[in-house]
């Protein structure tokens, strides 16, 4: 019972300190973006740092509460500095009408590594997207997660590996493996409902036309190329994790441009100092849970695995 | 112990302190000492709240006025 009481005060003076850091790099994000503020001529910035958060309805309410008290003396041009992985496409839409009505004259987004996915729909929603050489755009493609009920485990996969599965099963079909192709069309889970996944597809699709042609290529001229920018994120790439840096997004039409000089400078400390950041709140988490871990009653911990109750105890042993 | 238990036991244990506190945050997960990948946080937060049918809100984090966002299960009163 000492020893947990004094492990607790020394995990509060360690979250103490780890506040005082974390308090001092995000007031230095902040003359940062001041800085580019005044680089971008007087341009409002937005951050917009998900990290490993993914947007989803309940997180629209609250980003739309932070635009409403931080926005609210915009003059209709915004830049967002987007860190983002992505998370529910719907919420993603709603969020870039958002942005896009605070910056209703220029809306422009600053990538300086991730936005990935549905993060990738929302830059597009901007008049312009500017990227860091490493930063990176995703394919559009709407990820399902589903329990395999079967195995018992988790899988991920995008509606676009429903068309491949089913070309396989055809060619083996084709190449006389009846057997093989019977067999792998038993284990196809929900058979119903792949035709609805793979009309998920036409969402993500639909939603990137729709943004497209707002602000980026707002002449019906260009309707066409949008068409073809929105059916290439939907279904143009092999992977939903594939790597779509400034020159492929500039190939598949879409306005970007490198940041370069004093913008990139100020864009790459900030997610430095961004990184830095997480790292020290992830310490302050680890702390945390071994506290929680600490205070489990007896109880839970004898119920746990043998294997686990051995890690844990070799875990708490070794502080 | 190879990753693929060490990822269990990182299930198990994130269970155990959902069940015990109510609620659970990405955070906490990424904080669980054996869990090697971050994004295997994610995986094991989407499935306990499926499992527990969890409500997900979210919390700024910040010390400053900057949005920083933790996301987090929280179980229903009769869970």
């Amino acid at each position: 019972m000492g020893k947990n009481r004094a492990l607790k005060g020394k995990t509060i003076d360690k979250n103490r300190e780890a506040d005082k850091k974390i308090k001092k790099i995000e007031e230095e994000i902040k003359n940062k973006i001041d800085v580019l503020k005044t680089q971008r001529s007087g341009v409002l910035c937005y951050p917009f740092f998900l990290g490993g958060i993914s947007m989803s309805p309940s997180l629209v309410d609250d980003i739309y509460e932070d635009i409403r008290d931080k926005c609210k003396d915009c003059d209709g041009r915004l830049d967002v500095i987007l860190d983002s992985g992505g998370g529910d496409i719907d919420s993603a839409y709603n969020l870039a009408l958002l942005l896009q009505r605070v910056g209703h004259r220029e809306l422009n987004f600053i990538i300086p590594r991730w936005a990935k996915s549905a993060a990738t729909l929302l830059a597009c929603s901007g008049n312009c997207i500017l990227m860091s050489p490493v930063a990176e755009l995703g394919p559009v493609d709407p990820q399902i997660t589903e329990l395999n009920p079967l195995e018992g485990r988790l899988e991920q996969f995008s509606p676009l590996h429903i068309d491949s599965t089913l070309d396989l099963i055809r060619s083996e079909f084709e190449n006389g493996n009846e057997k093989l192709a019977k067999g792998l069309l038993e284990r196809l889970q929900f058979p119903l409902t792949l035709g609805s996944f793979r009309k998920s597809l036409d969402i993500g699709r639909q939603y990137l036309i729709r943004l497209l042609s707002s602000r980026m290529y707002p002449s019906p001229e260009d309707s066409q190329k949008v068409k073809e920018i929105a059916n290439r994120l939907t279904e143009g790439y092999a992977d939903h994790g594939f790597c779509i840096k400034i020159e492929e997004a500039k190939a598949i039409g879409l306005k970007v441009k490198e940041l370069t000089g004093n913008e990139l400078d100020i864009v790459w400390e900030i997610h430095k100092l961004n990184k830095e950041r997480r790292k020290i709140e992830k310490q302050k988490e680890e702390e945390k849970v071994m506290d929680m871990i600490r205070n489990l009653p007896p109880g839970l911990i004898d119920k746990l695995p043998q294997d686990i109750q051995k890690k844990l105890r070799s875990i708490i042993s070794e502080e | 112990m190879n990753y693929i238990s060490l990822n269990k036991l990182s299930l198990e244990l994130a269970e155990r302190l959902l069940l015990k506190n109510g609620e659970l945050s990405i955070q906490d997960i990424k904080g669980i000492p054996f869990l090697h990948d971050e994004r295997d946080a994610e995986t094991i937060f989407f499935l306990l709240k499926n499992k527990y049918q969890a409500e997900v809100y979210y919390r700024k984090i910040s010390v400053s006025e900057l949005p920083y966002w933790d996301e987090i299960i929280k179980l229903k009163k009769n869970e």
